[in-house]
């Protein structure tokens, strides 16, 4: 039993100080989406904790639990929060006044908005890359004689999807991982990071595998390709995995 | 968009809270507390709390933190000198402002009180 729960005439069942802690965690997150510092965070959540244990022990006479409902329920939602203290973000780039709309559209849906959790972007983009990617990689070589726009575009997407997927999608974990709730993805993230490394890895193995010749050396390219797959796998568990199976609801 | 009353409102509570906080230190509640009582500025913590920490933060009130009766511990605000300071430029600004907006709104922009029926002068 917490100081603050002792001075309580009623003590606090532990859902009622869950549904506390819960609303006191969602202020916290949407006050860290808007970009308050750490100290300014605490400050606040502090003094709304402090007025919940206030506006509880005014209400000796009424049950723990059905206090903290009541109490809730007259408390701001915490997604009030978020355009107070918010830092101010840095002026956007206007690219030109013809392009103003499009641009503040792109940043909408880009950005990460305060109190509106969704699939982080980064994420998604580089999922259609991929896609991109891949129906481009058919269209120039399932054809002996791809038009030059397919060649073109494949050259601009295709090419250069290996450097930009891993880049957007190592981007991806970090944003959700430092959104506290707000983005989530990070399985699609995950894959994305992995996926171009992987595939390259494992086309210059098979590369190594079909110059090999002799029963010896096809053997050694063998166990590089599963010691390669499988110590790739061991480091993205280690670096990921458990983080994002204890806290599998957050993303 | 939220209305105007919201943001005047808004606008307003640093000044308040300053005021408050210039006879005597307070906690958050009850800062809260008299504010509403004193002002029916109909504040709400979302609003408080975050202005609170941006004067601390702007070392425009100290933080005192002792202990409570009622929960964890509290945290006593007072301003210091550099938010007396503050508070006098926006108490002489808001008294402008407010002597501006009462004449706008008795005389509905006219000079009639000057005598004069010449246009207003360009805002500087």
């Amino acid at each position: 039993m917490s100081q603050a729960e002792a001075n309580l005439p009623h003590p606090l069942p532990d859902d009622a100080r869950r549904r506390i802690d819960d609303h006191l965690d969602a202020i916290e997150r949407v006050l860290l989406a808007g970009g308050v510092s750490r100290c300014e965070r605490r400050g606040v959540v502090d003094e709304v904790e402090n007025q919940i244990y206030e506006m509880l022990a005014a209400r000796a006479e009424q049950e723990s639990a059905e206090a903290v409902a009541t109490i809730l329920a007259q408390l701001d939602p915490p997604a009030a929060y978020a355009p107070e203290l918010a830092s101010a973000p840095a002026a956007p780039v206007d690219p030109a006044p013809r392009l103003r709309g499009a641009w503040r559209l792109w940043q909408a849906w880009w950005s990460p908005r305060p109190g509106v959790p969704r699939v982080s972007r980064p994420a998604l983009v580089a999922a259609v890359w991929t896609v991109l990617a891949a129906m481009l990689c058919l269209a120039v070589f399932a054809d002996r004689r791809p038009p030059d726009g397919a060649i073109t575009l494949f050259l601009l997407f295709g090419m250069t999807a290996p450097i930009g997927v891993t880049a957007l999608g190592f981007w991806a974990v970090r944003r959700i991982r430092r959104s506290a709730g707000q983005e989530y993805g990070l399985p699609l993230a995950l894959v994305e990071t992995f996926f171009f490394p992987i595939v390259l890895a494992n086309l210059a193995l098979i590369g190594l595998l079909a110059a090999a010749d002799g029963a010896g050396l096809v053997f050694l390219a063998v166990l590089v390709i599963v010691g390669a797959n499988v110590g790739l796998a061991r480091y993205a568990w280690r670096r990921f995995g458990r983080k994002f199976l204890s806290r599998v609801d957050s993303y | 968009m939220q209305g105007w009353n919201t943001q005047l409102r808004k606008g307003l509570v640093e000044l308040c809270v300053m005021r408050l906080l210039d006879t005597s230190e307070a906690y958050g509640y009850q800062i809260l507390q008299q504010l509403n009582m004193a002002t029916g500025l109909d504040l709400t913590e979302s609003t408080l709390y975050p202005v609170l920490a941006r004067l601390a933060r702007d070392r425009l009130v100290k933080v005192r933190v002792a202990a409570s009766p009622a929960g964890p511990p509290r945290r006593y605000y007072r301003l210091t000198e550099s938010g007396r300071l503050r508070l006098k430029k926006m108490a002489t600004h808001w008294i402008g402002v407010r002597d501006a907006v009462d004449h706008l709104l008795n005389n509905g922009g006219n000079h009639e009180s000057s005598g004069s029926e010449s246009a207003p002068s360009p805002a500087r």
